[in-house]
């Protein structure tokens, strides 16, 4: 509650004081409402000069709006307003429309009276008082409008990166290998030409050092920032969010705003009713707020059942109440239904079709803020999920690079300079030749090993590959993986690498040569994994390493390491929660 | 005298068939030539080899350290020779078993010349008449915890997600890579970021050189 206040207070004193297309847009209400709306409003012919008076009291209202905006707000900019310059702006926005009123209706003859009247009283009071409920009304509507377009383009702005909508990881990929591939393409097509110029100079001697600098260069330079870009992704907006959105959601989602509208109706229209009235006004105000309470109440429910019609029942509403509260003012003022005030009784009623129309303006404005604050969350939860995918991804993809690069590139590079360097020594031109033309033939086919990027490998693959590798050092074993349900790629990935950990653990410092692992899918999104090694018990390392780091990462604290209690060397067990929820996220 | 016989391990064809070749060239036997480390220890034990030239990474499962080990298991005489682009093997995995008895480490970038290489072979395979030395001392300057957090470096990660990564404190991240610095001499100064300037180093050790 004190929060609210203090929002409200801080969009009133803000530079949202006077938004001066809100003002444009309430300006015919105005209008409307202080002719309809006026308690002296009689005669049907004397409307034209009414409406004149309206416009021209409006017209020199927007003066002192023009004049507050400009010259009394303006050095507050950056500052709050005062709160005093905002309440004399107030009660000088009621005197001026109040006073101007008055003087008009008296120039054109409304008024027989003198200049000081109760009748300006009434005027002046009642314009403060909707003064009093606009001023502070339209700043908080156009500040919170205003704060969430910020927030939203801010979304947006935090999303460019990271939001990757019906992106799936495979098409990702696919996309990052594609840009890898044309980077490594790049490498090579380098090191193409700095062979062709040695070729055609015939002074490979002191060129070797060259190319791999030229290697090094290139990856480095090249292939890291080119990784990067591939991180950037255009900018999204969802939903323009202007007034014109906040005014149709306002009558779309809050259209009878009762709570707000009965006690400010109440506050501003007693005036008026008790001035013309006295103490029967209070009698007719309570059947007003009755009538009020039970139609606004009707329109919500209909509305909710028969959201298709809204326009139209939203309408039907406001007409039935309008003519309810006419008819029930005639009634009980003239106990008349049908006479000729019943047409003024109803026109009357236009305060209260604008005061509910702001209403529901300023509910959903306050409500999208609560909506726009989910949204924001869900999409920060979101985008924190892509953010630890597209990580991960970018580290396995730069680490296969790093790989490929300094393992086979520069493997090769190296063993292709101690055969030219042999073939120097031995002065067989022919042969140190031959082998730059194998490293060219090598080069224009990139190796043959890009097309290892396209390789699809499945998680049976992947275990199956660890198996095969520790053939003949270590015998594995691994039971129930065919049906596993696990559908993210990055959980896959950290059970394949954890796995390859403890059977290395198993080796390294249990001296294990059997190892068998066991998956059990324990329900829909727990995975149990079992790792049995006939080694020493202090096979899988309890130091703060390699090890239990990645079991850290993989299940939290969900694994434990024992003595295997069916037999010699270790048993380990890791728990792992296959969805990537925020827990997991967070961890990986 | 009888040709020394050699077994060459090395997960790229290419290096494989280029290192076997430069070896036959220098008067070896080389009986048999491996991809992985199944392969290898089915060949050596129909081939019994005296050394076997081991590449330090063999891709995914076991490295060249396991392979020597389980080579040693079954062939206690063989001489082990490891050719590898890291300078320090805890470069290319933490918690690696020590390096058997009277192996010889060798950083392929250090190898200017074959008969090097031909010279530390002769000299592994005299492990099998008798030459039981301990494990190979590799000398480096840095703890085991400076290795992990310049690996994690290198690979971009923050001081907050290596101290997550190595349950240690932000801050005793915050003072290893000070002292890090201070050990390759990289001044703390606007003019280059000190951070670039260790994963550089990192690659440096891992083999990968940057320009200049």
């Amino acid at each position: 509650m004190i929060n609210r206040i203090k929002n409200l207070f801080s969009s009133i004193t803000g530079e949202s004081i006077i938004p001066i297309n809100l003002y444009l847009i309430q300006t015919p209400f105005i209008i409307i409402f202080s002719v309809l709306g006026d308690p002296e409003f009689s005669e049907f012919g004397n409307l034209a000069k009414q409406f004149q008076a309206a416009i021209y009291s409006v017209i020199i209202t927007s003066f002192i709006v023009i004049f507050y905006k400009y010259i009394i707000f303006a050095p507050y900019k950056k500052n709050t307003v005062p709160i005093t310059q905002i309440i004399s702006y107030i009660l000088i926005l009621g005197i001026v429309k109040g006073g101007s009123t008055y003087f008009f209706y008296i120039q054109f003859r409304l008024h027989d009276h003198g200049f000081f009247h109760w009748h300006l009283i009434v005027k002046v009071l009642s314009a403060i008082l909707v003064a009093l409920w606009f001023v502070p009304t339209s700043a908080w509507i156009y500040d919170s409008i205003k704060k969430f377009q910020n927030l939203r383009n801010d979304l947006m702005t935090q999303s460019v990166k990271l939001k990757l909508e019906n992106l799936s990881y495979k098409k990702l990929i696919e996309e990052s290998k594609f840009t890898l591939k044309n980077d490594i393409q790049d490498i090579f097509t380098d090191i193409r030409k700095k062979l062709d110029e040695i070729q055609e100079n015939k002074t490979f001697e002191n060129e070797w050092p060259k190319i791999a600098e030229i290697l090094r260069n290139v990856a480095i330079n090249k292939v890291r920032p080119k990784s990067h870009q591939l991180w950037e992704q255009p900018t999204r907006h969802k939903e323009k969010l202007s007034i014109w959105y906040f005014i149709k959601s306002a009558i779309n989602l809050n259209p009878f705003p009762w709570k707000i509208v009965i006690p400010i109706f109440t506050l501003t229209a007693f005036i008026s009713m008790y001035y013309n009235y006295r103490n029967f006004s209070f009698l007719l105000l309570l059947n007003v707020v009755i009538i009020i309470f039970i139609m606004y109440n009707l329109g919500n429910f209909i509305l909710k059942k028969w959201e298709k019609f809204n326009l139209f029942i939203y309408l039907t509403i406001f007409s039935c109440t309008s003519i309810l509260l006419a008819l029930n003012l005639n009634i009980m003022l003239s106990n008349e239904f049908l006479d000729k005030y019943l047409l003024n009784n109803f026109f009357g009623i236009s305060w209260l079709w604008i005061l509910t129309f702001f209403s529901s303006l300023l509910t959903t404005v306050n409500l999208s803020k609560q909506n726009l604050i989910e949204e924001v969350e869900s999409s920060l939860n979101q985008q924190k999920i892509h953010k630890a995918t597209l990580s991960q991804l970018e580290k396995r993809i730069n680490s296969k690079l790093a790989k490929f690069l300094h393992g086979y590139v520069q493997a090769r590079l190296m063993s292709n300079a101690l055969r030219i360097e042999n073939a120097d020594r031995e002065h067989d031109t022919n042969l140190a030749n031959q082998e730059i033309d194998k490293l060219a033939k090598d080069l224009s086919q990139n190796f043959g090993i890009l097309d290892q990027f396209d390789a699809e490998v499945s998680f049976a693959e992947e275990l199956e590959k660890i198996k095969s590798s520790w053939f003949g050092i270590c015998e594995i074993e691994i039971l129930g993986y065919k049906n596993l349900s696990i559908d993210e790629m990055i959980i896959k990935d950290f059970i394949v690498d954890a796995i390859s950990e403890a059977v290395a653990n198993s080796v390294r410092h249990g001296s294990a040569d059997q190892v068998q692992v066991i998956f059990n899918q324990v329900d829909q999104t727990l995975l149990e994994i079992s790792i049995k090694d006939n080694g020493t018990s202090e096979s899988q390392s309890t130091n703060k390493g390699m090890g239990t780091e990645i079991f850290n990462l993989l299940c939290g604290n969900n694994w434990k390491l024992m003595k295997n209690p069916s037999g010699s060397g270790s048993l380990l067990i890791l728990k792992v929660d296959t969805s990537l929820d925020q827990e997991v996220i967070g961890r990986l | 005298m009888n040709q020394l016989k050699l077994i060459v391990v090395e997960d790229d064809d290419f290096t494989l068939f280029t290192l076997s070749a430069t070896l036959k060239a220098s008067g070896f036997d080389v009986v048999a030539e491996a991809k992985n480390a199944g392969e290898a220890v089915s060949k050596s034990l129909e081939k019994r080899p005296d050394v076997a030239l081991l590449d330090l990474d063999l891709g995914i499962g076991p490295t060249g350290v396991d392979l020597s080990i389980a080579l040693r298991k079954k062939l206690p005489n063989i001489g082990i020779v490891f050719l590898t682009s890291y300078k320090d093997p805890r470069l290319l995995r933490s918690s690696l078993p020590e390096l058997p008895a009277g192996s010889i480490f060798l950083v392929k970038q250090d190898i200017t010349d074959s008969s090097l290489l031909e010279i530390k072979v002769r000299e592994a395979a005299l492990y099998k008449i008798g030459n039981k030395d301990k494990s190979p001392v590799i000398e480096s300057e840095f703890t085991d915890s400076q290795i992990e957090t310049l690996k994690l470096l290198a690979e971009g990660l923050s001081n907050g997600e290596i101290a997550k990564r190595r349950f240690v404190t932000e801050k005793a991240i915050e003072v290893t890579i000070a002292r890090l610095a201070k050990k390759f001499d990289i001044p703390y100064d606007a003019a280059s970021n000190q951070r670039v300037v260790l994963a550089k180093k990192v690659f440096e050790l891992m083999g990968i050189k940057h320009d200049k």
